[in-house]
């Protein structure tokens, strides 16, 4: 008899916390919550887990940041990571091969060296290559001066690394359910209630649901969700994009992400190279590709890898990223409302977040106190023109 | 057994090929016929097993000869996962198979059908993950394992020369079948301009290979015809229309936003950007679901007709047909025509319809089981025997044994172009078919793809799609009539046995399936990630019909929400080199107009911004000493200039820029930071005042474009009188530095040179060897120096010039790499190179740009902000003592483990001979003699002391004497 992952649920008419959001953040927020022995937790997802983001993402999984909170916070994400296939039991095929970021330009190379320079000084393992050793790991890399923008170094951080995003979202799910919470799948909120600046619960169409904790986890819709508390949130929408190749026997064996030319790459176990870019330049709720996307890509590619000329694209999609002004996000209770919490802003970012951002979550709801790794990253910080530095390291960050 | 025939009772319009060839297939030399695709001249020569599976590695063979799957994929010349079955054969071609050792007859990791049933279902999330240190051994055996075609890692046909094409017709058919040709004839009738795509050589789609007669056709002359005969008919008509142009061998494989139709065509891609399009994309043989479904030897119908009447080919010694409409006699009569013994064919209608084809195969003394269809099909490598029996796969009744049996049990619409990331299709109960049905505005769907079978509503169907498209109007549902519908079978006949594959490209089995169901897994997206259905090589093209009605059956979903996941795009895979071009879509390379100078100088060429500048001609640290010693010459044509004038001009300067300019009177010249709307410094440059009303901008290299754009966004949206003229493309540059400029530029100009009349931060107008120049003295190198702006079409001959006048002192050259060190000695920043996201003009030191008691202006409200906080950290100048080494541009300040800053620029100054820089640093590390630690990337620290003011001539005493 095959056992059940998860089950489900009625949805009961009150729950002590109830996440929006079954993605991996809202799903991994569940799992430690139940934990911490805190189960009368519901999840509520519109469509089904792992829709969003989650599913849509490129599982590039790094902590070589920027600024200090930036690589605290993803150095505690990726430890996570590295125990989570054993505490979940379940397989999410973390292969940590090592991430390369090149740089083409000089203000690049001065940037990522600032990146490598505090990984090391944070206990990060991230150091500079020049294109010599580069090549020594990327063979097939054009180093000359033929392409457009030359490769002048690389960031490289050895724990980086892929992982199946999907089994992220089921391994999570699995253990939440297994720890007593409640997933519930096709359950839209289509209104979130206060009284007092104190939250009552929210009205989905299956009914009423009351709670003392409310928290939205829903990325790219977090604007339309918060805005349903009356809450405004520093977030613009864009699609981001991203392809698959057909599968081909496994040739490439590291992250490669260019900062100049805005492109990333890696191949999956099953021999896809997965691909993705910048953010389209336009806010949007859309989810269509487009074939811009594919030239660009393609080109830019090829500047790098000239070899994969006759490698074919097999699939392409979209996902939504929710932009912060200081691309880092936001994860805070929200002053006006008692006992209302974003977790959003995660932008191109968020699911190498996964563990972290719902570990520091479940924290916080649990204890009512903001844990030190994410005090940075408070609502607050855009009253008091307090931004995270990320912003500078940016260019692409994947 | 396969072999070739030379004509075919049945196939008036069969011709055996003239010509003959070689290729090789891994290394063996086979024959080929002239028309052969890939996939057809190998099994002409009785190729049975043509791939592996990806997951279990089990044979596979050719089934529909259409590119659907991942089973003819192949190396060809080197290029891997090719679609055999959809490229024509050439001399010489060195054909590979995939992914198989040592062979794909005897492949050693086939892990077939014994160990199928012994893996728990998902069982990659389940495995190897325990203990720790087993993954990353695991993952490295996976790995060799894994994949299809091998990447040309020696890059053989690097070279290629890929090109974009691109049409705007009026209407855009796709597919060339009935309904196509009749939607291209209606659209041609109406006057208009048509594109009509074609993937195949020949046009005529799946008629080209029958031989049913046509009825009730609109198009009178066609009736009594052969569809064979039909199509060639009206391709006969409207090959040679002037408003036609056909596009074959070319695939449609992808319809973005907008209906921008993407196609490809052997190294090109085609942009399409039609008024109306037409989608014919035809049907393929439905897949079906038993055991034993997928082994080399079963074929669909069409693949099997494609076979014999377009390569010639007695695909079989002895066939067994299943099928469920008379498109399986068809099939029958024509296996029967080339020589295959067809020993049944199997119906799965209760009671099959009295017609010519029917009565056809009977007379042929070919037996027909009523109401029967096929359980299970026996054998290693390939078909040996089928067994069938009653339609749910109960009871088996009869077995025959075979080397062919051929599946023709309706047809499952081309969706994907219709679908494509847009809306998913939906089950039609009374066609049974999977359907798209709300198209958006100017596309419209016509033939197979809506279900229509018969020649005669195709082409009615074709045509009124057509007309439609001429017109732009709406398109009504047609009508169905009863004798055209195809019963769908049972998606999985369930005669017991392991091997049920849905989605045979990635090995998943029914009873897979239905373990993820079990486990949680019942939504069709869910499904579809965990088990991977439909994430192969076909996208789904083969299977999305039988996962959705599976998940359907097994998830207790209706069959509205069972539905197919989004189909995306491309359609079928299309290459990088394709999508790429031959012009990159890449920032074009901009070079001034004194590159060539440069170039036969010996310069070393750096990338700022899309500008190509020289780095340097000589060692930098060498002409640095040049320019303080002596007198030197940059280029610096790819400054940004922006000439703003209109009667709203100084209130646009006042709003835009930190800095007050009513009072900088006509000649003069000042320093302005750029400020965004968050108060962060993101630019800097000069203003200088002309003439009356007339200013002149300059703006960075990098930021060239960015700025103007800034500018005229503002003007547009707070309808400023401004007018923006931006002189960068047509202006150069050059900056001539060092004490003895002045003395250099007086013998130029007619112009009072002296300090008095032409003074530090002043410009005029002025010529050079009767150029008209802009001549400011400013400079960024610290040493006394003039900036000469002029038409580019002088800058080689002017440049040239200079250098020519200078030779006494001697005037030297010098590059950007010489100018920063020049600069750093200086003290002056950079934006974007020493400042980033957070840097405010007052952390940054440039606060004497900022005059924030002036009316609104962008960024006021941050730049406030920032004021009432105060310094927290600083931009500064540091030294270090000589013989320390030069810390890496970027690296950490560090105290006690932690870091309190970055150097943003670091370099050896020349004149100085010890290290300088500039780097942010806390506000208690910012005061002149502050000590603090760099962290060099090797690991070793070295002590930098804090500046006052520039490390070189901090009175500024050179730049205004």
């Amino acid at each position: 008899m095959t056992k059940k992952m998860w089950k489900q649920h009625d949805l009961k008419k009150h729950y002590d916390i109830v996440i929006i959001g079954g993605g991996a953040h809202g799903l991994a927020t569940a799992y430690y919550l139940s934990k911490m022995g805190v189960r009368d937790v519901a999840v509520l997802e519109a469509k089904y887990i792992g829709y969003g983001g989650s599913g849509r993402n490129t599982a590039i999984l790094r902590s070589n940041y920027r600024t200090e909170e930036g690589i605290r916070f993803y150095d505690q994400s990726i430890q996570l990571y590295e125990n989570l296939s054993q505490e979940l039991d379940f397989n999410l095929m973390f292969s940590q091969q090592g991430h390369f970021t090149l740089g083409h330009t000089e203000a690049s190379v001065s940037g990522l060296t600032t990146r490598a320079e505090n990984n090391k000084a944070l206990g990060v393992d991230s150091y500079m290559l020049d294109p010599i050793e580069i090549k020594k790991m990327l063979p097939e890399i054009d180093i000359s001066d033929h392409p457009r923008y030359p490769v002048l170094a690389a960031l490289y951080h050895p724990p980086g690394g892929i992982i199946r995003h999907d089994a992220v979202v089921w391994g999570y799910a699995r253990g939440a359910e297994q720890g007593g919470v409640e997933i519930h799948n096709l359950t839209t909120v289509g209104e979130i209630r206060t009284e007092k600046n104190k939250i009552k619960g929210v009205q989905t169409n299956r009914g009423f649901v009351s709670c003392n904790k409310l928290i939205s986890v829903v990325a790219g819709w977090s604007s339309d969700v918060c805005a349903m508390a009356g809450i405004e949130l520093p977030f613009v929408t864009h699609p981001l994009q991203a392809l698959v190749t057909e599968s081909y026997k496994p040739w490439l064996h590291h992250v490669v992400v260019s900062s100049n030319l805005h492109i990333y790459l890696s191949q999956t176990d099953r021999g896809e190279l997965v691909c993705g870019g910048g953010i389209d330049g336009y806010p949007h709720y859309g989810m269509r590709s487009t074939l811009a996307f594919l030239e660009t890509y393609a080109a830019h590619v090829l500047e790098l890898f000239p070899v994969l000329h006759n490698v074919k694209v097999q699939r392409q999609w979209a996902g939504l990223c929710d932009m912060t002004p200081d691309y880092s996000p936001i994860i805070s209770p929200i002053d006006e409302i008692e006992g209302f919490y974003v977790n959003g802003g995660w932008g191109t970012y968020g699911f190498k977040a996964s563990p972290a951002s719902g570990y520091n979550s479940a924290q916080m709801l649990a204890q009512g106190k903001v844990p030190a790794n994410i005090a940075p990253f408070s609502y607050n910080r855009f009253r008091e023109n307090r931004l995270v530095g990320e912003k500078a390291a940016a260019s692409v960050s994947n | 057994m396969t072999e070739r025939i030379a004509q075919h009772p049945d196939l008036p319009l069969f011709s055996s090929p003239k010509k003959s060839f070689s290729f090789t297939f891994n290394g063996k030399t086979i024959e080929a016929h002239e028309g052969d695709t890939v996939a057809s001249a190998l099994i002409a020569a009785g190729v049975r097993i043509t791939s592996r599976s990806f997951k279990y590695h089990r044979p596979r063979g050719p089934k529909d000869n259409f590119g659907q799957g991942p089973e003819l994929l192949m190396t060809v010349d080197h290029a891997p996962n090719v679609r055999s079955d959809m490229i024509p054969v050439r001399a010489g071609m060195q054909v590979e198979t995939q992914n198989a050792w040592p062979s794909t007859q005897l492949d050693l990791m086939s892990i077939n059908n014994f160990a199928v049933p012994l893996l728990p279902n998902g069982f990659y999330y389940k495995m190897f993950h325990k203990p720790k240190w087993l993954w990353p051994i695991a993952e490295r055996f996976i790995r060799k394992a894994a994949g299809l075609g091998k990447i040309d890692t020696q890059g053989r046909a690097v070279d290629t020369r890929y090109e974009k094409r691109y049409r705007f017709p009026d209407v855009c058919v796709v597919g060339s079948g009935p309904a196509g040709l009749a939607s291209v004839k209606a659209a041609l009738d109406a006057g208009k301009q048509v594109l009509l795509i074609e993937e195949q050589e020949q046009l005529g789609g799946h008629s080209r290979h029958t031989v049913f007669k046509v009825e009730n056709c609109r198009e009178k002359k066609l009736n009594g015809l052969t569809e064979q005969e039909a199509v060639r008919s009206l391709i006969d008509e409207i090959e040679k229309h002037p408003n036609l142009e056909i596009l074959s061998q070319t695939q449609a494989f992808a319809v973005y936003e907008d209906n921008l139709v993407a196609a490809q065509r052997g190294t090109e891609l085609f942009k399409i950007r039609a008024i109306s399009v037409v989608f014919a994309p035809g049907a393929t043989d439905r897949h079906l679901v038993f055991d034993n479904n997928d082994k080399p030897g079963i074929m669909t119908g069409r693949g099997v007709e494609r076979l014999i009447a377009l390569h010639g080919i007695k695909p079989a010694r002895r066939a067994v047909v299943i099928t469920t409409h008379d498109g399986g006699y068809h099939t029958a009569k024509l296996l029967h025509g080339a020589g295959t013994e067809v020993l049944a064919v199997v119906d799965g209608r209760q009671k099959p319809p009295k017609n010519d084809w029917v009565d056809g195969i009977r007379k042929l003394g070919i037996p027909i089981f009523e109401g029967k269809t096929i359980h299970r099909v026996k054998g290693l490598n390939q078909v040996k025997k089928v067994e069938i029996g009653d339609l749910h796969g109960q009871f088996s009744s009869l077995s025959f044994a075979c080397d062919l049996v051929v599946l023709a049990v309706g047809y499952q619409p081309q969706l994907n172009l219709l679908s494509q990331g847009r809306t998913r299709p939906v089950w039609d109960k009374k066609r049974q078919i999977l359907r798209v049905t709300d198209l958006p505005q100017n596309i419209y769907a016509a033939g197979e793809v809506q279900g229509s079978a018969s020649f005669a509503r195709l082409y009615q169907e074709g045509f009124e799609a057509g007309r439609a498209a001429a017109q732009q109007s709406s398109l009504s549902e047609s009508q169905r009539d009863e004798n055209e519908l195809i019963e769908a079978l049972p998606a999985d006949i369930e005669s017991g046995g392991k091997h049920h594959f849905i989605c045979p490209c990635m090995d998943v089995t029914r009873s897979e399936a239905c373990h993820s169901i079990e486990e949680g897994f019942d939504q069709v997206e869910t499904l579809k990630r965990y088990s991977s259905m439909g994430m192969g090589p076909c996208q789904g093209k083969t299977c999305h019909e039988a996962v959705a009605r599976l998940a359907a059956r097994d998830t207790g979903l209706s069959e509205t929400e069972a539905v197919p996941t989004t189909m995306r795009p491309p359609l079928s895979p299309v290459s990088f080199g394709i999508l790429a071009g031959r012009a990159p879509h890449l920032v074009p390379q901009r070079r001034t107009a004194m590159h060539h100078c440069h170039r036969k100088a010996g310069a070393a060429f750096l990338n700022a911004g899309q500008w190509k500048r020289p780095h340097s001609y000589l060692p930098p640290q060498e002409e640095a000493l040049m320019v303080r010693k002596g007198l030197g010459i940059i280029d610096v044509s790819t400054l940004g200039k922006l000439e703003l004038s209109g009667p709203d001009v100084m209130d646009f300067l006042h709003f835009m820029l930190p800095g007050k300019f009513r009072q900088l009177a006509v000649g003069r010249v000042r320093y302005s930071t750029m400020i965004g709307e968050d108060g962060i410094l993101f630019e800097d440059g000069t203003i200088s005042h002309l003439e009356e009303g007339v200013y002149y901008l300059s703006t960075t290299t990098g930021n060239q474009a960015a700025i103007e754009s800034l500018f005229r966004w503002w003007v547009l949206t707070d309808q400023f009188k401004v007018h923006i003229k931006n002189l960068a493309p047509v202006h150069a540059a050059v900056n001539v530095a060092g004490e003895k400029s002045r003395e250099f530029i007086q013998k130029l100009v007619d112009i009072d040179m002296s300090n008095e009349a032409f003074p530090y931060m002043a410009c005029r107008k002025s010529t050079i060897a009767d150029v008209p120049v802009l001549l400011f003295r400013i400079g960024f190198t610290g040493e006394l120096g003039y900036e000469i702006h002029f038409p580019s079409e002088f800058g080689a001959p002017l440049w040239e010039y200079f250098l020519e006048q200078g030779k006494s002192y001697p005037l030297k050259p010098f590059g950007v790499e010489t100018q920063r060190i020049l600069r750093l000695e200086k003290g002056h920043l950079i934006p974007g190179v020493d400042t980033d996201a957070l840097s405010n003009p007052y952390e940054a030191g440039v606060d004497f740009t900022v005059k924030e008691d002036k009316e609104n202006f962008v960024g006021k409200a941050f730049l406030k902000n920032f004021k009432e906080r105060g310094i927290e950290n600083k931009l500064v100048s540091y030294k270090l003592n000589s013989a320390d080494p030069i810390p890496e541009d970027g690296v950490a300040i560090l105290k006690n483990g932690k870091i309190i800053g970055r150097v943003t620029s670091s370099r050896m100054s020349p004149t100085l001979g010890f290290g300088i820089g500039l780097a942010w640093v806390p506000r208690d590390l910012s005061g002149a003699g502050s000590r603090f630690q760099i962290r060099l990337a090797n690991g070793q620290d070295v002590t930098a002391e804090t500046l006052d003011h520039a490390a070189y001539d901090p009175q500024g005493e050179r730049l205004t004497s």
